[in-house]
């Protein structure tokens, strides 16, 4: 009944919750037709831009504001396309040989722009076409964030109501019981003074505790317990989910991956490469610290700490001399146990796994959680569900009968497990 | 069934009933569960009450322990990141180990900084690629806890300033001589710096030590080549080998590059068979004797003998007395081999008797091997000790004369035949400087400790063969305030420059073109070969007469029983001592760990009523006394075919007493044994008193520990001609199982699915082994034990059959007890015995938890997180292969230290040596098994490289350790599924086995057959007689193809 009520009572939030997600999206949705049809204009340009200018750009540019570097939105109609492609090639080259407008960003930053040599004039045109349309239609927040979450609160509460209705009744019928059984007592003692029998005693708490079949059964409800609060306990034995050590730097993922939109690999590096996805050392924060020494949040105070680490003055904007570095003890949030290989090449490199997939939406925390138990079972559903890169890696070449079924019809996927992904081995040696 | 019965102890071959009983069992010896349990639980009454109450515990007590907290990790990186140290993944770097006499060009593996592996370098025309057990150890040495931690005066603690003061000081005043006394020099650089030290102190010498000594070869070729000098020998371009008293492959000059050499040589192609002849007498079986085709076991005194009758009989001369008759007919036959081979064969000495190595000389000489097989041009210039002038020191020392020594590498207080005389000698010296890396027996005595760095921490470039250079650099900054000893040199000389300076400057000018682009390479490959010339001419001079004459009066006064000193491939001279892989590595041929022992002939333990662990023995083996010139040493015994009747042979190398850890002084010292009374160290002594003096002495020997237990062939052997005429000779039940259509049907029902669909799709991963090219020398076993982090155990669990190696090399013995009852001259079988990879595993099929099971790779997986110790398995591997972490070894545990849970079993795993583990291998804990696992980490990485690089696994990708450290390429290891690959060739070949065929385990290791070249039928034509109906069913679908193509 109760239930009902508030079921009842909780459907028109639910209702209007998305009502208005509807109403939110929709007024986006003018905008971003003007984005997507610009997108579409530059005929993959922008696509393969956005890769680019994410791993080699946005750690000193953003498209709109002032970073370690200028604004990048404009640059195209300020300087021809030639100019562009020799200074992103090699800047200090044309500083050197005197080019005016060389010259002049460089006395503006007083910074060297990282040369990239391997970068050809196509590749730097698609990046302007990305900044371009950056520049134009930029993405609104809401792009980003929106998402129909908002009514999973609720469902949550839902059942959390169920077990505090439950137990209510439970109490309510324990009353009853009680209630009942006095009436039985004190009906039979009538009876019984009547026949002259002895009375039956109140039932006490003492009494109660001294009945053998209520030991027993106390006993197994305790047994029963501590196994479970064992075994529970257990099998989250060095699992760490919600994990969230303070760390010895403030550092925020929210801002950097999120607000900046650096792409995860600048700074991990090794994901792409090999079992660690490397923290970054402190002359990588270096790349852009050097121009950037006050953070949105605390000021120069976290900033320092990279300074402090690697030796940096900050005033003379150059590194101290014969410096003793101090490395920055990070407290590690994924641990695995030693019987366990993980390596996160397989996963970012050969299986294409985006980073949120298993350490969540990391973009948006401020201090990082893990996200998941990181448990086998966990592993092993993932595996079981993934696909594999398996027509476009030739490696799989070998799986020449999967191949062969696959253009016959009579499998559709090939998912990890169906290569072996879920064999003891391959994690566990 | 075969006529010919291989085994591997001689209660195998009596099939005692205590074998018989014990290799059916699991473990060997008898589990000690029920003796603890007796009296303690047995009689005890477990009332109901007592027994809730420990339940209740321990349930709480779970409880309690499964909601601990974890500890808080750290992670911390670089400060400023090197460019090509990715963490988690590996870098290699070429460097070369180089260690008094032991040579092996060398790939470092180096995870996060630190070095934990060695491979070969396949860069090096003389190692190409392959490795020795004592290579493949060193890399723990470096993590050895015994090192000096910083220099020491008189004992004390100093710094570096300190210490090259005062020796300035007291080399400038230094009256009398300055003797560097000192391993061989093999490095240009070390030379010159050497040179630099005389030039500022004119009064330096030089004196090349080698405790288990080359001399007598050098002084010899001094005479006939007219330079002191071991000219390079080609086993690879020998097809008659005849070795005498030399271990080639082993232990003699540099078994690094003569191993591959001589293999190149044994290997059998199937389109041309071909391979050497090797003939071998030795006194007792080293692994060279093993692999023979024609051996006979001669006394120690008899040895040089067989030279003068060689001699004789290639050049014409009479017959020689003392040889045994089998020994004459071997001569015999040697001889018409060689006369037919003249110019390509070579006859090797290992005896360190000048008149013996004249012989040879004379031998080589006469049948034109100079220019061909022998290369005067190239010098091994491992080989430069000299007795006379260790002798000369060693009594100028006591006479006064010698002012200041400086030792570098030598260990002459325990190793030197007169240590006593050496040791008092030292007392006289004013100043003493040592650059040994621990506190040895030599440092008791020396004021001025200046410990060298390892050489994974040197800059360094080494001539070990004549324009044969190799490089050395660090891999990690010195672990502890030690300095390369030729800076140290040179500091003292007053050159100020650093090492790397120094070797890098005397390259400069050696360039053609740029020299930074020369050096660089150099460093990066490792090895640079270029041309070179001694200088020498063609021998001349021989007195071979002369020569003839001295032996043949010398071996006439050996009587009674003789004694012979030997060098096994693990400790060598006792430098090694200090290094538990190498003291657990069995020797090859006695299979004894941890120690040495008195290794006896049948016959002479009958004689002298001695006996071995057995029947009658229950608790151990007989210790004898053995004495000789006055010197004795007391020691366990083992009986050995193969061992010369009337000869005790000894290892050396055991028995220090300062080796650093304190387990690794086991055995006896033989070296005072050493008779120096004449010209040269003599290794062997006639005259010899044996003594029985205890009993029931327990000796890790695990030559009976996890036998197969069959009756089937193990071993499959033919001999070249029969090879020759069919190529499945010594093979016909693979013949008749792979030929035969019809052949399942009549031999197995299987309860197994088939899976090999599954197996054809995707991996399938395979290994071979070709037995012609084992040569048994360990280094696969040091390889795999680092590769995978396997425990050290110590003799005590050794000698309880709990060592935990993944690897053996299982050595058979086979004789024809007619004519040769007391097995003087057997054959010898090496089998390198690992997890075969069943894919009908009956280790997987009893696992209650599952914790081992058949991956779609066919793999045998196992899961140590999963495994629960119940050892079913163990019990149901018919290879026995299988090994249980009775103990914590490695401190995997996390309760360890300072616990009643902690035991001294654990012998290497301290923190320093704990820097050696693998990362990417599990540390096993308590209570698991174990096995070889194809070093599936290094499948996985090169399945990760390929997917990386999006293209498919090559042959070659995947390899294991035992297959990289092979010197002789005997194994191999591969995809089966990669058409024309290496590994699918080893399996089509005629000659490829499975062991256990019958009982249809599908093994995934295929091993060939031997061939020995050997004139003798060895197995009569065992051909299975195949059905008439089965040929025609062969006949037709080849007559319908070839219809089609018509």
């Amino acid at each position: 009944m109760k239930i009902v009520k508030y079921l009842l009572k909780s459907t028109p939030t639910v209702v209007s919750a998305a009502i208005c997600l509807l109403l939110l999206m929709s007024s986006l949705h003018i905008h971003a037709q003007d984005r997507t049809a610009a997108i579409a204009a530059t005929n993959g340009a922008y696509e393969a831009g956005e890769k680019l200018f994410k791993s080699n750009c946005s750690s000193c540019h953003k498209v709109n504001a002032k970073m370690t570097g200028p604004a990048l939105a404009g640059v195209y109609d300020k300087y021809e396309a030639e100019w562009l492609h020799s200074w992103v090639k090699n800047s200090q080259a044309m500083v050197k040989a005197g080019d005016p407008r060389a010259v002049q960003i460089y006395n503006e930053y007083k910074l060297v722009m990282t040369s990239f040599p391997t970068l050809q004039n196509a590749d730097i045109d698609n990046i302007l076409a990305y900044v371009k349309v950056e520049a134009d239609f930029p993405p609104t927040a809401q792009t980003v964030a929106a998402s129909p979450e908002g009514a999973a609160p609720a469902a949550a509460n839902n059942s959390q109501m169920l077990y505090i209705f439950l137990a209510a009744i439970a109490v309510l019928l324990a009353v009853i019981a009680f209630t009942l059984g006095k009436v039985v007592r004190s009906a039979s003692n009538l009876v019984r003074e009547r026949n002259n029998q002895p009375l039956l005693e109140p039932i006490t708490a003492g009494r109660v505790l001294r009945n053998r079949w209520v030991k027993l059964g106390l006993g197994l409800l305790i047994f029963g317990f501590l196994s479970y609060t064992t075994y529970d306990n257990a099998q989250s034995l060095g699992r760490q989910k919600n994990y969230q050590p303070e760390q010895p730097i403030k550092f925020s993922h929210q801002l950097h991956a999120g607000k900046w939109g650096i792409d995860c690999q600048y700074c991990h590096s090794g994901a792409n490469k090999g079992k660690t996805a490397l923290i970054p050392s402190a002359n990588v924060c270096m790349n852009c610290h050097k121009a950037i020494d006050k953070g949105p949040k605390y000021g120069t105070k976290e900033i320092s700490k990279i300074y402090a680490a690697i030796g940096w003055d900050k005033d003379k904007k150059e590194y101290i001399k014969d410096y003793e570095q101090k490395p920055i003890e990070w407290v590690r949030i994924h641990n695995l146990p030693d019987h366990v290989y993980f390596n996160h090449a397989q996963h970012v490199n050969a299986g294409k796994i985006a980073c949120q997939k298993c350490h969540g939406e990391i973009q948006e925390m401020e201090v990082v959680k893990q996200q998941n138990s990181l448990g086998m079972g966990w592993c092993i559903t993932c595996h079981r569900e993934t696909e594999v890169q398996f027509s476009s890696n030739d490696y799989y070449s070998v799986y020449e009968k999967y191949h062969k079924e696959l253009k016959e019809g009579k499998i559709d996927k090939i998912t990890v497990e169906k290569i072996g992904g879920v064999e003891c081995q391959k994690c566990h040696y | 069934m075969k006529e010919k019965k291989y085994w591997k102890g001689l209660d195998e071959l009596n099939q005692s009933p205590e074998f018989l009983e014990s290799k059916k069992n699991e473990f060997a010896e008898e589990l000690p569960v029920l003796e603890h349990l007796n009296g303690l639980v047995q009689d005890t009454k477990a009332p109901r009450r007592d027994f809730l109450k420990m339940l209740g515990f321990s349930l709480t007590a779970a409880t309690v322990a499964a909601s601990c907290e974890m500890p808080i990790r750290k992670a911390i990186p670089y400060v400023v990141k090197p460019e090509e140290i990715n963490p988690g993944i590996a870098n290699y770097y070429a460097s070369t180990f180089v260690n008094g006499s032991d040579f092996c060009s060398v790939l470092v593996k180096s995870r996060e900084g630190r070095p934990i592996k060695i491979e070969g370098n396949s860069s090096c025309q003389l190692t190409q690629g392959g490795t020795t057990a004592r290579a493949q150890a060193s890399v723990l040495d470096l993590y050895d806890m015994a090192r000096l931690r910083n220099p020491k005066i008189k004992g004390k603690d100093a710094n570096w300033e300190q210490v090259d003061k005062e020796i300035k000081t007291a080399l400038s005043s230094t009256s009398g001589d300055i003797v560097l006394l000192t391993s061989a020099i093999v490095g240009p650089s070390s030379q010159k710096a050497i040179e630099q030290f005389k030039a500022t102190y004119p009064q330096t010498k030089v004196v090349v030590y080698d405790a288990i000594s080359n001399a007598a070869l050098l002084d010899a070729n001094a005479q006939t080549l007219g330079k002191r000098m071991a000219p390079y020998y080609h086993f690879d371009k020998a097809d008659v080998v005849v070795g005498v008293g030399c271990d080639f492959l082993g232990t003699w000059l540099l078994p690094a590059a003569f191993a591959p050499a001589y293999a190149k040589k044994r290997k059998v192609n199937p389109e041309n068979p071909q391979m050497s002849r090797h003939f071998q007498f030795e006194s007792y079986m080293s692994i060279t004797g093993a692999k023979a085709d024609y051996r006979s076991s001669v006394k120690p005194s008899q040895e040089a003998l067989v030279l003068v009758a060689l001699y004789n009989e290639l050049n014409g001369g009479g017959s020689v007395n003392g040889l045994s008759e089998h020994t004459k007919q071997t001569v015999k036959k040697a001889a018409v081999a060689l006369k037919a081979a003249a110019g390509k064969s070579l006859v090797v000495c290992g005896l360190n008797d000048v008149n013996a190595q004249m012989l040879t000389n004379a031998i080589n000489s006469s049948l034109g091997n100079y220019g061909n097989t022998i290369d005067t041009n190239r010098a091994i210039k491992l080989a430069q000790s000299d007795d006379k002038a260790m002798k000369q020191l060693v009594s100028d020392m006591n006479s006064g004369s010698v002012g200041t020594i400086i030792i570098n590498d030598v260990n002459p207080a325990y190793n030197y035949a007169e240590a006593d005389k050496f040791v008092a000698g030292l007392k006289k010296v004013k100043t003493t400087i040592s650059f040994n890396d621990r506190e040895d027996e030599t440092a008791e005595n020396i004021s001025y400790l200046t410990p060298a760095s390892h050489y994974l921490e040197s800059w360094n470039d080494v001539e070990a063969v004549s324009g044969h250079y190799t490089f050395i650099q660090p891999l990690i900054s010195p672990l502890f305030k030690t300095r390369q000893w030729e800076e140290s040199l040179l500091n003292w000389a007053g050159n100020n420059t650093n090492y790397y300076d120094f070797v890098r400057n005397n390259w400069t000018g050696k360039a053609n073109g740029d020299f930074e682009l020369f050096w660089q390479k150099n460093i990066q490959e490792g090895v640079l070969h270029t041309a070179a010339s001694e200088g020498v001419g063609a021998p001349s001079g021989i007195d071979a007469s002369g020569a003839a004459q001295a032996i043949q009066s010398n071996a006439a006064k050996a009587q009674g029983i003789e004694v012979v000193l030997y060098e096994t491939v693990g400790i060598g001279n006792g430098k090694y001592a200090n290094n538990p892989f190498l003291q657990e590595l069995p020797d090859p041929i006695s299979r004894v760990t941890w120690e040495n022992c008195a290794v006896v002939p049948l016959k002479t333990a009958e004689t002298l009523g001695l006996k071995e662990a057995g029947s009658e023995n229950k608790n151990g083996n007989d210790v004898i006394k053995v004495s000789v010139n006055g010197k004795s040493i007391e020691v366990p015994i083992t009986i050995q075919p193969g061992q010369t009747e009337g000869v005790i042979s000894v290892a050396m190398g055991y028995g220090r007493t300062k080796p650093g850890n304190k387990k690794c002084t086991l055995g006896a010292n033989v070296f005072p044994m050493v008779n120096n009374n004449g010209d040269y160290n003599q290794y062997a002594a006639a005259n010899a008193q044996i003594e029985k003096v205890d009993s029931g002495y327990p000796l890790a020997q695990t030559q009976t520990h996890h036998t197969i237990d069959d009756e089937r062939e193990i071993v499959n052997e033919t001999s070249l001609h029969q090879y020759k005429k069919d190529h499945w000779s010594g093979n016909y039940n693979t013949q008749a199982k792979k030929t035969d259509p019809h052949y399942a049907d009549h031999h197995y029902f299987s309860l197994y699915p088939d899976r090999s669909e599954v197996y054809a799709n995707g991996h399938h991963w395979g290994m071979a082994v070709d037995m012609n090219a084992c040569i048994g020398c360990g280094a696969c076993v040091v390889a795999c034990n680092i590769e995978n982090n396997v425990p050290v155990v110590g003799k005590r669990e050794v000698y309880r059959a709990h060592e935990m190696h993944w690897m053996r090399i299982d050595r058979y013995y086979s004789f024809d007890k007619t004519t040769d009852p007391y097995a003087e001259h057997p054959a010898v079988a090496f089998q390198p015995m690992m997890c075969q990879h069943c894919d009908n595993a009956p280790c997987e099929n009893v696992c209650p938890v599952n914790a081992t099971n058949h991956s779609s790779e066919g793999l045998n997986q196992m899961a140590y997180n999963r495994c629960i110790g119940t050892r079913y398995c163990a019990n149901n591997c018919p290879f026995k292969v299988r090994r249980f972490n009775w103990f914590d070894f490695q401190g995997a545990d996390s309760f360890y230290k300072g616990t009643i849970l902690s035991n001294d079993e654990n012998v290497i795993m301290d923190d320093l040596s704990r820097l050696v583990l693998n990362p990417d291998v599990t540390v096993r804990s308590r209570g698991v098994m174990e096995k070889c696992s194809f070093c599936v980490q290094n499948l996985q990485a090169a399945k990760l490289e390929a997917k990386k690089a999006g293209r498919p696994l090559k042959d070659g990708d995947a390899k294991t350790a035992c297959q990289t450290s092979c010197p002789t390429q005997a194994i191999m290891f591969g995809d089966m599924n990669i058409k024309d690959s290496e590994i699918v060739k080893a399996w089509d070949n005629e000659r490829a086995y499975t062991l256990l065929d019958h009982i249809e385990i599908l093994s995934s290791v295929a091993y060939q057959t031997i061939i020995r070249n050997v004139d003798e039928v060895l197995n009569p034509d065992e051909k299975p007689h195949v059905p008439a109906h089965h040929e025609e069913a062969n006949h037709q679908p080849a007559n319908e193809h070839s219809n089609e193509h018509h």
